[in-house]
C-alpha cells in the first residue's frame, strides 16, 4: 500500500500547501486517486462518502508533529472546522506529468478546492456507488443516504466536478 | 390476540408491550425472530469481559433499550413537546404516525446486522479483503438492510405482512447517513436512542463509575435546531437539518453526558488489555479465513464462519444470520487443541485469558509524536514477520468526539446548547469544564507480544530512543 504520509504530502503539494475542511481534504485525496491511479489507498464507506482512516490518521499525526498546521475556524452554527497548511519538508513530489504537483494537476485540485465539501462530498460518493459499489440504479441510493444533499442541482454540479476530473463514464 | 408483554430491565426498569399499540406488538412479533434472538448470542462489548467481567450483556438487551429510549423520544416528538425556539422546519413530517412507526422499528433493528465480536470481526474482514485486493467490504449497516427487506426471513415477512412498505421504509433509516427530518434524530443524532441506551448499560455493566447520564433533566430539557449538514462553512447556502440541541438549563447535565461517553471510550473501550484481546481475535479469525487454512486444521468448508469469510467477495446475508459469538467460540475451542501453532496460539490466548504483553508507546512517550511515531517504525521494522501471528499493532488517535473507526463525529451528532446568543457547540462556551485537550488529537501506538523476548527487544528500543 502506498505510504498514507506520502500521499499526504503529495495533496498537499497539489493543493498548493493549503486545503480547508478534513471531508475536502478526504475527498481530493479520494478523486485523484481515482483519476491518476498513483496511489492505492484503503478507502471505505463512511457517513461523509469515501473515507480514508490511514489519510486520516497521517493528518493527525502530521499536526502533532508540526508538519501540518491546523487552524480552527468557527462556524455560524456553533462548531469549528479546521484549515490545514503545510509546513513539512518542501521537496517538490514528482514534479512530471500527471504527477501531484504537474500544472495540470495544480490546475486540477484548484477547481476542487473551490466547490463546496458538499459536492465534493457527493463527486465521490456518486463514483463509490458507480464504480466500487456497482449499484444500478446509484442516484436512488444517492436519495436514500444523503437525502436533502442529493437535490437534483448537487448531483448536476457533482456529476459536473466528475466530468472534468474525465470520471464520468463510471470505471 | 394481542397480549400486554413487559421486560424487566436493569436499565430503564419495566419496558411494556402495550396490547393496544399496534407498533408495540409488531415490535414483540420481531423480538422473537430467530435473526432478532440471534443478538441474544453476540455481546454488546465483545471481549470487554475480559477485563471488566460483569460486561456480558448482548445486543439483544441493547437493542430492546434503544426501541423504549426511541419510543420516548417520538412521543416527545409526536405530541410536539419540545421546544422550537425558531420553528424550524420539520420537513413535512410533524405527527407523522407512519414516521413514527417506521423510527421505532429502526430503532429496535438498528443493530441486527451485527456479527460476532463486532469490530475485531469488520476488523478482520477488512484485512482479508486487502489481501484479496478488493476495495470494499459490506458492512453491518449493509447486513441490517438486507435482513429487513428479506421477505424469505422471519423479519422481512413480519414487517411487511404489518405494511407492504415497511421493510424498505425501515431499511431506508439504517441506510441513511444524514438525518432526513426531526424524527431522524431519535436514530441518529448527539442524543439518539442507541447512545442513550449504551451509555448507560455499559456503565452500568462494565461497573465503571466515572461520568453520568442525568436522563430525565436531559429530556425535559430538549430543543431542536437546524445544523448543516456539512462540516466546513464554505457553502453560503448550506443543506441544514432538524436535530437535537439542549436549552441552556441543561449545559452542566450535557457537560457530563459527552464526558460520560468519552470516560467509557477511555477506560473500557479503548481500554489496552481490551483491545489486545480484540487483535487476537481479529488475527484468528483472518487466519481462519486465509485460503486453505481452515481445511489445514480439520474445519469443514460447510462451516457458516468458512462459508461466509471465503466466499468471492462478500459472503451472503444468510450466512451471515447463521454467525454469532458461539459459533466463533466453538472454533476457538477447536483451534485450542490443533497441532497448528499460529492458530493454536490464538485461540489459547482467548480459551486461558493469557493475556499478551502490552508495550504502550504513547504512555511511554506521552505527547512526544515524534518519539513515538519512531519508535513505532523501528518495532515495525523489527517485527514485520511475526505482525498478526505472535505480535499485534494498535494504533490510532482519539478525541472527544471520535468514534471507535477513528471517525471524527459528523456534524449532527455533536452536542449543542443554545443560549440568548445563539447556539454553541458545548465545548465552546468560556468557562465550560470540558478541557482543550479533549479536543486535541491523542495519538496511541501499543504493540502486543506473545514471546517474553520479543517484548524484551521491544521495550529495549522503546527505552533507548527516550
Amino acid at each position: 500500500m502506498t505510504d498514507p504520509n506520502e500521499v499526504l504530502r503529495q495533496t498537499f503539494a497539489a493543493a498548493n500547501g493549503e486545503i480547508v475542511g478534513r471531508i475536502r481534504l478526504q475527498k481530493i485525496a479520494y478523486l485523484l486517486q481515482q483519476k491518476a491511479g498513483s496511489s492505492d489507498l484503503f478507502f471505505t464507506y463512511h457517513h461523509y462518502g469515501p473515507f480514508s482512516r490511514e489519510l486520516s490518521d497521517a493528518l493527525d499525526w502530521a499536526v502533532m508533529r508540526g508538519d501540518i498546521e491546523e487552524m480552527p475556524r468557527e462556524t455560524g452554527f456553533g462548531s469549528t472546522y479546521s484549515a490545514f497548511h503545510w509546513n513539512g519538508p518542501q521537496e517538490e513530489a514528482g514534479d512530471v506529468a500527471g504527477g501531484p504537483a504537474a500544472p495540470e494537476t495544480k490546475a486540477v485540485v484548484a477547481k476542487l478546492k473551490k466547490q463546496p465539501s458538499v459536492i465534493l462530498e457527493l463527486a465521490a460518493t456518486i463514483h463509490w456507488l458507480r464504480v466500487k459499489e456497482q449499484v444500478d440504479d446509484w442516484r436512488e441510493q444517492l436519495k436514500i443516504r444523503k437525502k436533502l444533499k442529493a437535490t437534483d442541482v448537487n448531483i448536476s454540479r457533482a456529476e459536473g466536478v466528475l466530468g472534468d476530473l474525465g470520471l464520468a463514464g463510471g470505471a | 390476540m394481542a397480549t400486554t408483554q413487559r421486560i424487566r430491565d436493569p436499565i430503564h426498569d419495566l419496558i411494556v408491550f402495550d396490547e393496544k399499540d399496534e407498533v408495540d406488538q409488531l415490535a414483540w412479533r420481531l423480538i422473537n425472530t430467530p435473526e432478532f434472538q440471534r443478538l441474544r448470542r453476540i455481546r454488546q462489548l465483545g471481549v470487554s469481559e475480559f477485563v471488566f467481567p460483569g460486561a456480558t450483556h448482548t445486543r439483544f438487551t441493547h437493542s430492546i433499550g434503544v426501541y423504549h429510549n426511541a419510543r420516548r423520544l417520538v412521543r416527545l416528538i409526536d405530541e410536539d413537546r419540545i421546544d422550537s425556539p425558531e420553528e424550524p422546519g420539520r420537513n413535512g413530517t410533524r405527527s407523522s404516525e407512519d414516521r413514527s412507526r417506521v423510527i421505532r422499528v429502526a430503532a429496535l433493528l438498528h443493530d441486527i446486522g451485527h456479527g460476532p465480536f463486532s469490530h475485531a470481526f469488520e476488523g478482520a474482514r477488512t484485512a482479508l479483503a486487502r489481501a484479496q485486493g478488493r476495495e470494499k467490504i459490506k458492512k453491518h449497516e449493509f447486513y441490517s438492510a438486507e435482513l429487513i427487506r428479506h421477505r424469505d426471513m422471519a423479519i422481512g415477512r413480519f414487517l411487511s405482512e404489518f405494511d407492504p412498505a415497511l421493510p424498505e421504509q425501515v431499511a431506508q433509516v439504517i441506510e441513511a447517513d444524514d438525518p432526513a427530518d426531526i424524527y431522524h434524530a431519535v436514530v441518529s443524532s448527539s442524543f439518539d436512542a442507541d447512545r442513550l441506551d449504551y451509555l448507560q448499560r455499559d456503565r452500568y455493566m462494565t461497573g465503571t463509575r466515572a461520568g453520568s447520564v442525568d436522563l430525565e433533566w436531559l429530556m425535559r430539557n430538549l430543543i431542536i435546531e437546524l445544523i448543516p449538514l456539512s462540516q466546513e462553512e464554505d457553502d453560503p447556502n448550506p443543506t441544514t437539518a432538524p436535530t437535537f440541541a439542549f436549552s441552556e438549563k441543561a449545559r452542566g447535565a450535557a457537560e457530563d453526558f459527552l464526558l460520560a461517553r468519552y470516560r467509557l471510550f477511555t477506560s473500557v473501550y479503548l481500554h489496552k488489555t481490551t483491545r489486545g484481546f480484540e487483535k487476537v481475535v481479529g488475527a484468528l479469525i483472518e487466519w481462519l479465513g486465509s485460503p486453505g487454512n481452515a481445511a489445514k486444521v480439520g474445519i469443514e468448508g460447510d462451516h457458516p464462519l468458512i462459508r461466509f469469510l471465503t466466499a468471492d467477495g462478500d459472503g451472503s446475508v444468510e450466512d451471515y444470520a447463521h454467525l454469532d459469538d458461539i459459533v466463533v467460540w466453538g472454533l476457538i475451542e477447536r483451534l485450542g487443541r490443533s497441532t497448528e501453532a499460529v492458530p493454536r496460539r490464538l485461540a489459547r490466548c482467548l480459551l486461558d485469558r493469557d493475556r499478551p504483553k502490552c508495550l504502550d508507546l504513547s504512555r511511554h512517550f506521552g505527547t512526544s509524536s515524534a518519539m513515538i511515531q519512531g519508535t513505532d517504525g523501528k518495532i515495525m521494522r523489527m517485527f514485520s514477520e511475526q505482525l498478526g501471528k505472535t505480535v499485534f499493532r494498535d494504533y490510532g488517535t482519539t478525541s472527544l468526539y471520535k468514534d471507535l473507526g477513528g471517525v471524527a463525529a459528523s456534524e449532527h451528532k455533536l452536542i449543542r446548547v443554545r443560549t440568548k446568543d445563539g447556539v454553541k457547540e458545548i465545548s465552546r462556551f468560556d468557562d465550560t469544564i470540558i478541557s482543550e485537550h479533549l479536543k486535541r488529537e491523542a495519538p496511541f501506538v501499543r504493540y502486543y507480544f506473545f514471546n517474553l523476548d520479543e517484548f524484551d527487544r521491544a521495550r529495549r528500543i522503546m527505552t533507548e530512543g527516550r
